[in-house]
């Protein structure tokens, strides 16, 4: 797993479900270049740039006890940004 | 030859928040209502299925549902049990009735849905398994990302939600008993408040106290069936057990497979059905039922409910009383309860002119599990 891969889909929480995780903050279903998909949140990208398609990549992070996998764009977002292809 | 089962009796209970009532109270009067209205006697009762609803217990401790209720009822019935399908399991119910009579089992099953998830639940917050350590909490969020790809695969915009959305409480203000009456326009839409994008609080369904039966039973048990009993004519269960890594998760509904063949085994297409009660839990999933079932091709939904064509007076007569977007949340029952009013002409200013075959659906389990039942005059 290189962890690179591309959304899939994704929502942005806007009502807080648990006080570890304040709104709004980006869920996404990531599919990985090898094949297998998995929910992560992405990191470090506006979130009014989030979209369908979009190329990420894997950074670790701790969260409490845990370190997790999650994914912040390859290339600067942009709010028109070139197709990226099919839809993953 | 499997006996024939028919829908031969509905009652519910009031819907909408039903402070200091208890679940097994409203279970209780719904299963009078419903079984006076069959015609039958308490001692003719012989066959039970529950529906828990979305915060009841389907065990508590060693003891199903069905146990604590039957007790309460003083059944000892041939046949019963709980069902587990989540949003689907009002429908399924009635299947596992119907089942039951054609296998003579039982000949007199009740089913009932009952719940008081609006004042005694805490919230529907709760964690998706392992996926909650990323915040991924409740329904919504689920069903937010199968909008999300819907809209990106075929352009489905905030304003195709909406039109489910504004239908349902449209239909809801010529219901009576309906829990939330207030108009809805496109602004009014647009400027409710975000839960998970793209879903609003007004793609959400209602979450309520009330309870809803019906008695199925065996068609020879009614020496004049023509009054008021429906038949049931197909029924078609599917489930897609796959998790939400697998890529089809999102892009089909199991409605898919048991929609359409349930439509074949009653020899029609969804083009026939008089009146449709599709699972509305999230208007996302009114768009993906209509194509699942082939009222349009897949990804064309929005188009098919633009201009009203799901409205009160439109082309398709879809959940005439407001569905679970604006009756009320009432499992699926309220669904069977009105295709059987459809059916039997008694749907007041609801009423579909001349219905004669219904369609209802189940949708549970986040999108792993449909039920469908095709009823008929």
């Amino acid at each position: 797993m290189a962890g690179a891969g591309r959304v899939a889909t994704f929502t942005i929480y806007r009502q807080t479900y648990h006080r570890d995780f304040p709104a709004p903050y980006v869920l996404a279903l990531i599919a990985l270049s090898e094949g297998p998909r998995m929910i992560s949140n992405i990191v470090d990208c506006p979130h009014a740039l989030v979209r369908v398609g979009m190329a990420v990549a894997v950074r670790f992070v701790p969260r409490g006890d845990l370190v997790l996998p999650l994914f912040a764009p390859v290339a600067a977002p942009t709010a028109n940004p070139e197709p990226e292809g099919d839809i993953p | 030859m499997p006996r024939t089962a028919v829908i031969a009796g509905i009652g519910h209970t009031s819907f909408g928040r039903l402070e200091g009532r208890t679940a097994r109270e409203l279970e209780v009067e719904a299963i009078r209502l419903a079984v006076s209205d069959a015609g039958f006697a308490p001692a003719d009762i012989d066959g039970l299925i529950t529906d828990p609803g979305p915060s009841q217990p389907v065990m508590s401790g060693i003891e199903p549902h069905y146990l604590d209720l039957g007790r309460q009822l003083g059944l000892d019935p041939d046949f019963a049990g709980t069902e587990m399908l989540g949003g689907a399991s009002s429908v399924s119910s009635v299947q596992r009735a119907a089942m039951a009579i054609g296998a003579g089992l039982c000949s007199v099953c009740l089913c009932v849905y009952g719940d008081t998830a609006l004042s005694a639940a805490g919230s529907f917050s709760y964690g998706r398994g392992a996926e909650a350590a990323f915040g991924f909490f409740g329904a919504a969020g689920l069903h937010a990302l199968a909008a999300q790809r819907h809209m990106a695969r075929f352009g489905t915009r905030p304003e195709d939600l909406a039109q489910v959305a504004i239908a349902a409480r449209a239909h809801a203000a010529r219901t009576p008993h309906a829990q939330l009456k207030r108009p809805l326009d496109l602004d009014g839409y647009l400027a409710s408040r975000m839960v998970a994008e793209p879903l609003r609080r007004a793609d959400c369904c209602l979450i309520s106290d009330g309870a809803a039966a019906v008695v199925v039973c065996a068609a020879e048990r009614l020496p004049d069936l023509a009054a008021r009993a429906v038949k049931i004519l197909s029924m078609g269960q599917a489930h897609s057990l796959s998790t939400i890594a697998s890529p089809e998760h999102f892009d089909e509904l199991p409605a898919a497979r048991c929609g359409p063949a349930a439509l074949a085994r009653a020899g029609i297409g969804a083009g026939d059905v008089d009146v449709a009660l599709l699972y509305d839990c999230f208007t996302i999933v009114v768009l993906m039922q209509l194509e699942a079932y082939g009222f349009c091709k897949l990804g064309e939904a929005a188009g098919f409910v633009a201009g009203g064509r799901i409205a009160p007076g439109g082309a398709l007569a879809l959940n005439p009383t407001g569905g679970l977007m604006a009756e009320g949340y009432g499992g699926g029952m309220l669904h069977v309860i009105e295709a059987v009013r459809q059916l039997r002409g008694t749907a007041g200013d609801r009423q579909v002119e001349g219905a004669e075959l219904a369609l209802i659906s189940g949708h549970g389990l986040g999108m792993n599990t449909h039920a469908t039942l095709v009823l008929g005059r």
